[in-house]
């Protein structure tokens, strides 16, 4: 899974940067056009646009991998479809598509957490009137993701210590015992110190918060807000247009 | 200027009162330092101070405090931000934020400054503290003293008129409680009031004006700094206060071989061992001999490969040149894994089950059940066996992962910083079972800074330096100035 990873040790900058909520207003309509599409041809369009717009953004790595991995989803749903499609197969068929179906929104996620701040994020928020209830519990999620990482390699040492060794695939039900009770104590340990930093330095201020780096919709969001619609039609047409 | 007016407290579902009839007044740029026991209420001091309690921890209350003329539970949390400003114990979860900067402005931006503040605020903060060289990282790839100095950072933005540092010190190398030292003198001079809780005292010396004694949520002495710092040893003992003066002279351990007459076997020997990443070794070219019953701090910076020594010992690196041997046979990856047994800092991550003695059988198939019960007897354990490893004490959790590795046959013990946050009671006891292990055969290692403990159980010092070893001594009368340096 390395191959995949979300790398979240520095944002990223692209000659591109786009304002968090234009990125969450994409990733809606990619999740709407994907699951209208009718045709392949127009996917491919609304995938492609997907990772042009991540290079832009300053992530051409990442890009590239989700395309390749994009791309050999879509040859197995079609080797596996022409040739055993009238056997079981056909159900591992249907997960196959169903990957297939999430990666264009996945990437555009990964792509909004590797290249936007926590604080920006919390900005576009009360500039949509999100309520607080929903924006702080969203952003100590952000925070916690990279948190798992620290704690899974702790638990990792631990077990080989008391020689519990072998992966998940050799003892499922073990690695599951073993990560869940110290995460689960990691987790709520984490969750009590976090919010107790985070309330002690005013986080729960009414007045509309600010940001050093100024949040706005320029002309990079309304093309991309504009390109977007028009992939979307494209798919909702299933390609006919042309 | 804080007032405490007959606060008592006790937090919901405690037994006891938290704190009892407190009264104190802190004036405006006074530094005062908390101290007593471990649970002895200093931290629920702090939160009574800061609106934590009661607005984030519930519990009932009597008599109010006021901070510059406002009482406290009547104020909005922002609104005490905005006074009060808070540096916690642990570094690893008091920042908010992924990269250096975002925390920095994190409560300047709370406080929806315009930008232009923002920006003068931030600069301003960045040259002051001295963060320049932290900016644009991030804060999971920093050490604990560079974490540390963000969330002051942060604070310091803020320009409160109230410091609350809770042990700030708990997980600080002696470098890096200098620099700390240093940054209380910076906002002492700027007129700013302080309340410090703290187990490690000698580095507020110089610092504190008063010092007001806790015991079981008790305030048990007001004391002038003068009058405190130099207090008998014995009476700081018996108070259960750390080493209070950098001079003073502290009992140590005799070494293994002068106990034994130079009768020194060696055990474990390790042969110019690199480990690490591959391209980039994060230890290289270590050697030494450890023979049983020996008791060896590891020292050094943070950063100087103390902890990948460790691990590399207990089989959790690949070597990647060298040998170590173990009684003449060399081990392999997985034969250190079965000999070495370290007690992390953090030790829930290394309990698993739903008992302690259960704890103890787990992933071990075919254990004695009388050995259990034995060594648990050993360590105190015996009256917790059906507990549950989440409700024991810091201290109980650590003997359980020891009893792990007892169980588990370990010749090789390490303990990563076992005694960070403890007060002197604590740490004897923590002295007392490595005494034990030693004498039972095993060969230790402690990753430690501490100053005070490390003369109370080391034999023999080990100090790191850019993933070198850099010195290797016996602790005797004449080597013990060189460790004061390194520790203190």
């Amino acid at each position: 899974m390395n191959f995949l990873k979300v790398k979240v040790d520095k944002k990223r900058q692209g000659f591109i940067k786009l304002d968090p909520r234009t990125l969450f207003l994409l990733i809606l309509f990619s999740n709407i056009a994907i699951f209208i599409s009718s045709s392949i041809y127009s996917e491919f369009i609304l995938m492609a646009s997907i990772l042009l717009l991540c290079a832009c953004c300053g992530i051409l790595g990442f890009s590239l991998k989700m395309g390749a991995t994009y791309f050999i989803f879509v040859l197995l749903d079609i080797l596996i479809s022409r040739y055993f499609g009238d056997s079981w197969m056909i159900y591992v068929a249907v997960g196959i598509r169903f990957i297939r179906k999430v990666i264009p929104a996945g990437t555009l996620g990964a792509a909004l957490i590797q290249t936007v701040r926590v604080s920006e994020i919390m900005v576009s928020f009360s500039k949509l009137l999100v309520p607080r209830t929903i924006t702080i519990p969203l952003t100590v999620l952000l925070r916690y993701f990279p948190s798992i990482g620290e704690d899974r390699r702790a638990i990792k040492k631990a077990m080989a210590m008391r020689g519990l060794r072998g992966g998940f695939f050799m003892h499922p039900v073990r690695t599951i015992e073993c990560f869940y009770v110290p995460m689960m104590m990691s987790a709520s340990r984490r969750a009590d110190e976090l919010s107790c930093a985070a309330i002690t330095r005013g986080i729960e201020n009414p007045k509309k918060r600010t940001t050093l780096t100024e949040v706005r919709f320029r002309t990079a969001d309304y093309t991309c807000m504009l390109c977007a619609a028009a992939v979307t039609v494209l798919c909702i047409r299933g390609g006919s247009i042309w | 200027m804080v007032i405490i007016k007959n606060i008592s407290f006790r937090y919901k579902g405690s037994s006891g009162l938290n704190l009892q009839n407190v009264n104190l007044e802190v004036q405006d740029g006074e530094c005062i330092l908390l101290s007593g026991r471990s649970g002895c209420g200093k931290t629920t001091l702090l939160r009574m101070i800061n609106g934590l309690i009661p607005h984030y921890y519930e519990g009932e209350i009597e008599g109010q405090v006021f901070v510059n003329g406002n009482d406290v539970e009547k104020m909005k949390m922002y609104e005490i931000a905005e006074q009060i400003g808070t540096v916690y114990q642990n570094p690893r979860s008091q920042f908010f934020n992924i990269d250096t900067d975002s925390e920095i402005l994190f409560g300047i931006e709370n406080m929806a400054y315009p930008r232009e503040e923002l920006k003068v605020r931030f600069t301003g903060t960045v040259k002051e503290t001295g963060v320049k060289n932290l900016l644009g990282k991030n804060l999971f790839h920093l050490s604990g003293g560079e974490k540390q100095k963000i969330a002051f950072a942060s604070v310091y933005a803020m320009q409160p008129d109230i410091y609350l540092l809770d042990e700030p010190s708990a997980n600080l190398d002696a470098h890096a409680v200098k620099r700390l030292q240093k940054q209380i003198c910076a906002l002492k001079r700027l007129g700013k009031t302080i309340i410090i809780t703290e187990h490690r005292l000698y580095y507020l010396k110089e610092i504190v004006d008063r010092v007001i004694r806790l015991e079981e949520g008790r305030v048990c002495g007001d004391y002038p700094a003068s009058d405190f710092f130099v207090l008998p040893d014995e009476t700081r003992v018996q108070k259960g206060l750390r080493l209070l003066d950098r001079n003073a002279e502290l009992p140590f351990q005799k070494s293994s071989s002068q106990k034994k007459s130079g009768h020194k076997k060696c055990t474990l020997d390790v042969v110019n061992v690199s480990a690490g990443y591959k391209k980039n070794p994060v230890i290289r070219n270590i050697s030494f001999e450890a023979s049983e019953g020996e008791i060896i701090g590891i020292a050094g910076h943070n950063g100087a490969g103390k902890s990948t020594l460790a691990e590399t010992l207990c089989g959790l690196n690949r070597i990647l040149e060298g040998h170590i041997f173990y009684k003449g046979n060399e081990l392999k990856e997985k034969q250190r894994c079965a000999l070495g047994y370290m007690v992390f800092q953090d030790v829930d991550y290394e309990l698993f089950a739903d008992s302690v003695r259960n704890e103890c059988a787990y992933g071990m198939s075919g254990i004695d059940a009388g050995k259990i019960s034995r060594i648990l007897e050993k360590l105190n354990l015996d009256d917790y066996e059906e507990c549950h490893p989440a409700l024991l004490s810091g201290g109980q959790k650590q003997r359980l992962a020891v009893a792990v590795g007892m169980l588990c046959n370990k010749k090789i013990l390490i303990f990563d910083e076992p005694t960070s946050g403890l007060d002197y009671d604590s740490m004897m006891r923590v002295c007392d079972l490595i005494r034990m292990l030693a004498e039972e055969g095993n060969i230790i290692f402690i990753v430690t800074h501490d100053y005070e403990f490390a003369c109370n159980v080391c034999n023999r010092i080990l100090v790191m330096d850019q993933g070198q070893l850099k010195e290797d001594y016996e602790i005797t009368v004449k080597t013990r100035k060189k460790m004061t340096e390194l520790l203190l």
